[in-house]
């Protein structure tokens, strides 16, 4: 039953997936964009390469492997979603988005097929990194458990954000604006869920005052949060800057429990873009 | 198989389409004419699923299409009038991935796309870019890709706008083709010349109203347009001729003495024609060809429009 079931996935995302990377004949790009991504990573990792006598007897994987997911999280988090933000803005722009809605695909079928698509896509920039996160175990200072991990968050955070830039490119007619509309997603995600608690528990003078309110909610559903919750795990010696000071209000969530969050936050935002395609696609014919 | 009852839509304040009530039996080309701006690529929207109607039933082939739009998709062949296609993709690869859309088997993909690539006429251009292809051959591309699953009702909007004379020939031979094939075409078009040729009947519409439909004959007979009549004979022109004028239901006899052709407008049915006919011969004038040309689509929407849009 879960082989039909896969098979019937596959099926459904199989078109778009031939498609895109094979009769879109990108393959030019794609080998481009997974060298740049490895030179990213490589020249960052340069500047970490130690010296031999600092190397002795030091345990440095920890460290590469941190500067090489710090380069995927930049990476992920800007390619996934705008990527994914202009996938069907793409069709609308080219008009074959009424072909693709007459093809015979449900709208479930087309949402999935953009998001592997996205997936894939990141995947393959990241491909020629995967040996260099393997070795960093082998330099000692980090677990293949730890690595894992990193990388089923990165991974829930890439969906969420592909799941959202899917939405985003339902929504608007164009691939600027889409893209446009991708950036103040990411900057408000990111930094703009801090100023809200800023702005609801007058936090901006707490930071070095004892006494001050550190109350914190909707900063604790920021990637920003989830990763430092991330490095702090696998780093002991990270300084919290803000905890010892008296809170009214905390939300405090681990890494693992924010990738659930964005998992489940995936999942719905998917949920609503296939629910209103249709819907929304009519209304804007209106 | 195609049945709309009491359509309305409206744009905000304005009616775009106003109580249309249509029926198309299965196997007709119906023909649908209006001026830019009637309501038609708004009627055939709704049809096609991709808009909702502000009332009114519509249902193809029994499937209500705001009820189960997906369903009415499975046995709709849709061909917009502005599409875009993928460019950069090869013929046979494009119409492979519709094919991969519509779940056709892998196997099966190679025959079926193959022969509608020699329905349309485009097996030599099969490895040639999408981008590369004519309008006329892009416009075949697209009814290739409305055919690719084989449905049973075909809606087109505008097939042959935009194309040169030798294209639009190319693409009525299709649609006839087609229509041998059992299919019910819904085909909408401003251009009435192209449309008389190969419909079965029409409907015209204005202002968002349906202001006549029905089978051409009967669409001719009701608005008491002529026929047009040709009539080629071997000699014997003159006594042709004044056979011709003395029936006083013909009028309009314009003689090419070089063809020996006469043709004239006739203000009959069909037994006053074979009448003619049967006189003609009887009277020993060599008929080579007589051909009915049918009624003037452009005389009856002339005389039922009024140059009103929605």
């Amino acid at each position: 039953m879960m082989f039909a079931a896969a098979k019937k996935i596959y099926g459904s995302i199989a078109p778009a997936l031939i498609f895109e990377f094979i009769y879109r004949r990108n393959h030019a790009n794609y080998i481009s964009y997974s060298i740049s991504a490895l030179i990213i990573c490589a020249c960052f990792l340069f500047g970490q390469w130690p010296r031999a006598a600092e190397a002795a007897g030091y345990c440095y994987g920890n460290s590469f492997f941190m500067v090489i997911l710090v380069c995927m999280i930049f990476i992920s988090t800007i390619v996934s979603t705008a990527h994914a933000s202009i996938l069907i803005a793409r069709e609308k722009e080219k008009k074959t988005l009424t072909l693709l809605r007459m093809s015979g695909l449900s709208p479930l079928e087309i949402i999935l097929s953009k998001i592997a698509v996205d997936l894939c896509f990141i995947a393959v920039v990241f491909l020629p990194i995967a040996p260099l996160i393997l070795a960093c175990p082998l330099l000692g200072g980090i677990t293949y458990f730890a690595i894992f991990r990193g990388l089923f968050i990165l991974s829930a955070a890439v969906i969420f954000f592909a799941s959202c830039g899917i939405f985003i490119s339902v929504l608007f007619k164009r691939n600027y604006t889409c893209i446009s509309f991708a950036t103040a997603f990411l900057l408000f995600i990111h930094f703009g869920l801090f100023i809200i608690d800023d702005l609801i528990f007058d936090r901006f003078t707490y930071s070095h005052i004892p006494g001050v309110s550190a109350s914190n909610f909707f900063s604790a559903f920021s990637p920003v949060e989830m990763w430092k919750d991330f490095f702090d795990s696998i780093n002991s010696e990270v300084y919290y800057y803000y905890r010892p000071y008296s809170h009214e209000l905390t939300l405090r969530l681990s890494c693992v429990e924010s990738a659930a969050i964005y998992l489940t936050a995936a999942v719905l935002t998917i949920l609503v873009t296939v629910k209103f395609f249709e819907r929304y696609l009519k209304w804007r014919e209106d | 198989m195609i049945e709309i009852k009491n359509l309305y839509k409206y744009y905000g304040n304005l009616m775009a389409v106003n109580n249309l009530s249509l029926f198309i039996e299965k196997g007709e080309i119906f023909g649908f004419i209006g001026p830019n701006g009637a309501g038609k690529s708004t009627t055939i929207k709704i049809l096609s699923t991709l808009l909702n109607p502000s009332a009114g039933l519509c249902k193809i082939n029994g499937i209500n299409v705001v009820e189960q739009p997906y369903k009415v998709r499975r046995i709709l062949g849709y061909m917009p009038d502005l599409f875009g296609l993928y460019e950069e993709l090869k013929v046979f690869e494009y119409l492979d991935f519709f094919a991969a859309c519509h779940k056709i088997p892998y196997k099966e993909r190679n025959a079926i796309i193959n022969d509608i690539l020699e329905l349309t006429e485009l097996t030599i251009k099969k490895d040639t870019p999408v981008g590369g292809l004519s309008r006329g051959m892009k416009q075949r591309l697209c009814l290739a890709k409305t055919l690719i699953h084989d449905p049973e009702v075909l809606i087109l909007d505008e097939p042959a706008s935009g194309l040169d004379p030798r294209g639009r020939v190319e693409m009525r031979m299709l649609l006839n083709e087609l229509r041998k094939m059992g299919k019910t075409i819904f085909v909408s078009s401003h251009i009435l010349t192209e449309l008389a040729d190969f419909c079965t009947s029409v409907g015209i519409i204005e202002g968002g109203r349906l202001v006549i439909s029905g089978r051409i004959e009967d669409v001719v007979k009701s608005q008491g347009v002529s026929r047009h009549i040709k009539i080629k004979v071997l000699d014997k022109l003159e006594e042709c001729e004044n056979i011709l004028q003395s029936m006083p239901e013909i009028s309009d006899i314009e003689p090419a003495v070089l063809e020996k052709v006469f043709t004239f407008q006739m203000h009959a049915d069909d037994q006053a024609l074979a009448d003619l006919l049967k006189h003609i011969i009887t009277s020993g004038i060599p008929v080579v060809s007589f051909h009915d040309k049918g009624g003037n689509l452009e005389d009856i929407f002339m005389k039922v429009t009024k140059g009103q849009v929605s």
